[in-house]
């Protein structure tokens, strides 16, 4: 089978950068199409004072950069590991991680998403505080969710 | 079954109109043609001469209830006038009482006269009155302090359970902590009025007295604060700052370091920590990403400068606001007993960074390259975004300020200061910065904190009715005396609310915690002997506000920042927090329990 785009869905923990070395790996063994996408996730405000609504805003426009800053460096790196510029993409999108992806993968017809394993990089807020569901869980409802291959690495 | 409810349903609604209907009726006073009139007066206090408000008084003259007139003032007239009332009279807010009786003609000095006193929560008692005093033919006059005495009943038990109740709800975040407040408030209010309508025992508080506990200045001091922030951010002052302090860094990270500590701290100090982070997180991770150096490096000495900074003004941090209000102390009064000992906390907290950080520092990529594409994307990205807003934001922040600083000039409460400024920066808002009122205040008032603030007011307030807090204070009180290692109480109880009050916040919500302790430090500061220039307040906003940093959940920035940090793909345990945040919080109180003991009752 073809493998012609791959998405990679990263945050930039070291889970996820071991994630991009894989599918940057795959991506240049098949001359694919690469994309990096960060998606923008602000579940954890429900946490802060107040239910963190009055704050949403400012929290979706700084990780809107602090996103920004994570895709690039993926992409440079992409690039130094002899990548065409061309063929390595970044991406931004809003809302919940694997409905993000899913929608990346239709909207880019993608063969397949790469992510990492999202136990490696919980901190105490996602293991504790935000995520009722587990990770064997998401990774299932990921996969039914999405039409393509998944990679977790 | 279906039916078996809503008969019982039925029958307390109906039961409680009968009862208020009962309650309604006027007795018809005969006032006999000649008579003698006596007044008798006076105070429903506590042991501690606090005032015993809503207590019910009867008077009893040979063994009979006798008719109570009260009196009142006419506001039309300017003078005060008598009425007929029921049997009973009930004392003011302030605990002052007054009854009237009329008897025949020269049976006053003769009679047997009793009061009796009624008040849930208290034991029902009968007080002799001797000796009334002759002012006039046919006027006699007695003043009577009275001084009920607690009874533990089921009142107290249920306000006991229920604050209990409401700490396990939020700790253990099995409900949003709004929801607890307002469950326990409601639930509180349900008793009193459903069950003490059958029973006295279960009479808690009533609706007025629920009311008079929420302390509005709170809440308007917070919501003109929300929107001053609200307004000032559209401005993108707080990223540019940060921004501003890399650029001054010329490349520099511990450098860095320092200048984003002090200006955190300074912001923290007039603004909300959680905003301040909220907004200042995103572009450190962003240096810290591109520097190749853990963002944590950078998030740690910040989110403690944060909490640190929050604890030097009567605006900086929520407990701060709600100890100002109860204990009436102005901005002027924490300035100068708080923000001397905060700036030397900032100190020790730069020379512990420099320890726990220093090294990674060193690992920073800072090729003149990079710092200069670092510097190129952070002047794209946070740059200020309304001139002519952001010149108003600060001349209206300034003007509140001086505000604040005169408020006790003016015996003007905080909030005032407050509003003013929100209402003038919401107008400049509106016409310079096209903005939507109602969206505004919808979107930039955190109401549901608000709410969890007025609720909890109401719970405490129940504890506080039931003797709850009074038993909890008097027991500080016996430990603080105890004469533990030979110290004075007043030192014991510094020590003890300064470190109680940091463990407590750095567990639990130091919010509630707060609401609390004010009443059982207002209680401590009258019965502890020497204790002066309100120290035991200022031990408790030091406690509160340090113990922040005792754990990740000790305070919503750390929460804020720590998600960011999280997606920011740099997540952080319990513990990794603790081992840098637990030791700055250990050393800001051996300071401050230094600075409490030692320096402050110098200065003052």
């Amino acid at each position: 089978m073809a493998i012609n785009t791959i998405i990679c869905a990263t945050k930039g923990s070291k889970g996820c950068k071991i994630a991009e070395d894989k599918a940057i790996e795959i991506a240049k063994e098949n001359n694919s199409k690469l994309i990096f996408l960060y998606v923008i996730d602000t579940k954890f405000m429900e946490k802060a004072r107040g239910g963190g609504g009055w704050a949403k805003d400012d929290a979706v426009s700084g990780l809107k950069n602090i996103g920004g800053v994570i895709i690039d460096i993926a992409k440079e790196k992409a690039i130094e590991m002899g990548m065409s510029p061309d063929d390595v993409l970044t991406e931004e999108r809003n809302g919940d991680i694997a409905s993000q992806i899913k929608n990346s993968a239709e909207e880019h017809n993608a063969d397949l998403v790469v992510i990492g394993h999202p136990e490696s990089d919980a901190g105490f807020l996602e293991r504790h505080l935000i995520s009722k569901e587990g990770t064997e869980s998401f990774v299932k409802r990921l996969k039914e969710k999405i039409g393509c291959e998944v990679m977790i690495v | 079954m279906k039916i078996i409810l809503p008969v019982i349903l039925l029958l307390l609604i109906s039961s409680s109109f009968i009862s208020a209907e009962n309650h309604n009726q006027e007795t018809q006073v005969e006032i006999p043609g000649e008579y003698d009139k006596v007044v008798l007066t006076g105070k429903t206090q506590s042991f501690h001469g606090e005032p015993i408000h809503e207590t019910k008084i009867k008077v009893i003259v040979n063994g009979k209830e006798q008719p109570i007139i009260t009196r009142e003032a006419d506001k039309e007239l300017g003078t005060e006038v008598e009425f007929a009332d029921n049997n009973e009279v009930v004392s003011a807010s302030d605990g002052e009482y007054t009854a009237i009786i009329y008897l025949p003609k020269n049976t006053a000095e003769k009679a047997d006269i009793k009061i009796h006193i009624e008040k849930p929560t208290y034991k029902s008692r009968e007080i002799e009155i001797k000796g009334i005093t002759k002012i006039t033919d046919g006027e006699y006059i007695h003043y009577k302090d009275i001084t009920p005495e607690r009874h533990i009943g089921a009142a107290f038990y249920i306000s006991a359970i229920i604050l209990i109740l409401i700490y396990i709800l939020i700790s253990f975040e099995i409900l949003h902590r709004t929801l607890a407040a307002l469950l326990g408030a409601s639930v509180l209010l349900f008793i009193s009025y459903v069950f003490g309508h059958f029973n006295t025992d279960f009479y808690i508080l009533s609706f007025e007295n629920a009311k008079n506990y929420i302390d509005f200045n709170v809440i308007y001091l917070l919501m003109g604060m929300m929107l001053i922030v609200g307004v000032m951010k559209r401005t993108g002052i707080f990223q540019w700052m940060a921004y501003k302090s890399y650029q001054a860094a010329k490349g520099d990270i511990w450098k860095l370091a320092v200048i984003l500590m002090i200006v955190t701290a300074f912001v923290s100090a007039f603004l909300d920590n959680v905003t301040t982070m909220l907004l200042l997180t995103p572009v450190t991770i962003e240096i810290a990403l591109i520097l190749r150096i853990s963002p944590w490096s950078l998030l740690m000495p910040l989110v403690l400068a944060s909490n640190i900074g929050g604890t030097a003004t009567l605006i900086g941090d929520p407990p701060n606001i709600m100890i100002g209000s109860f204990a009436k102390l102005t901005f002027m009064d924490f300035v100068i007993a708080l923000t001397p000992v905060v700036i030397i906390c900032m100190v020790a907290l730069i020379i512990m960074m420099k320890f726990k950080y220093g090294k990674y520092y060193k690992k920073a990529n800072l090729t003149p390259e990079n710092i200069e594409k670092l510097l190129i994307r952070l002047e794209k990205e946070y740059k200020i975004t309304n001139h002519a807003l952001l010149k108003h934001s600060l001349v209206i922040l300034i003007f509140v300020v001086i505000l604040f600083i005169l408020h006790g000039t003016f015996h003007m409460e905080p909030s005032i200061a407050a509003l003013i400024g929100a209402s003038l920066l919401m107008i400049s808002a509106v016409v310079m910065d096209k903005v939507d009122v109602a969206h505004m205040i919808e979107r930039e008032i955190e109401w549901p904190t608000l709410v969890f603030f007025m609720m909890l007011f109401i719970v405490v307030g129940a504890a506080v009715e039931t003797g709850l807090i009074q038993l909890i204070a008097t027991w500080v009180a016996n430990v603080s005396s105890s004469g533990l290692g030979g110290l004075a109480p007043v030192v014991l109880a510094v020590i003890l609310i300064i470190w109680v009050s940091a463990i407590m916040s750095a567990i639990v919500d130091n919010i509630p915690f707060t609401a609390t302790m004010l009443p059982i430090v207002a209680y401590l500061s009258q019965v502890i002997p020497n204790v002066e220039a309100n120290i035991l307040w200022w031990a408790l906003a030091l406690g509160a506000c340090f113990g922040g940093n005792g754990t990740l959940i000790g305070a919503s920035a750390n929460i804020v920042t720590a998600g960011i940090a999280e997606k920011g793909g740099h997540p952080i345990t319990f513990i990794d927090f603790m081992k840098v945040g637990f030791p700055v919080m250990i050393v800001t109180l051996i300071i401050s329990t230094i600075w409490m003991l030692f320096v402050f009752p110098h200065i003052m």
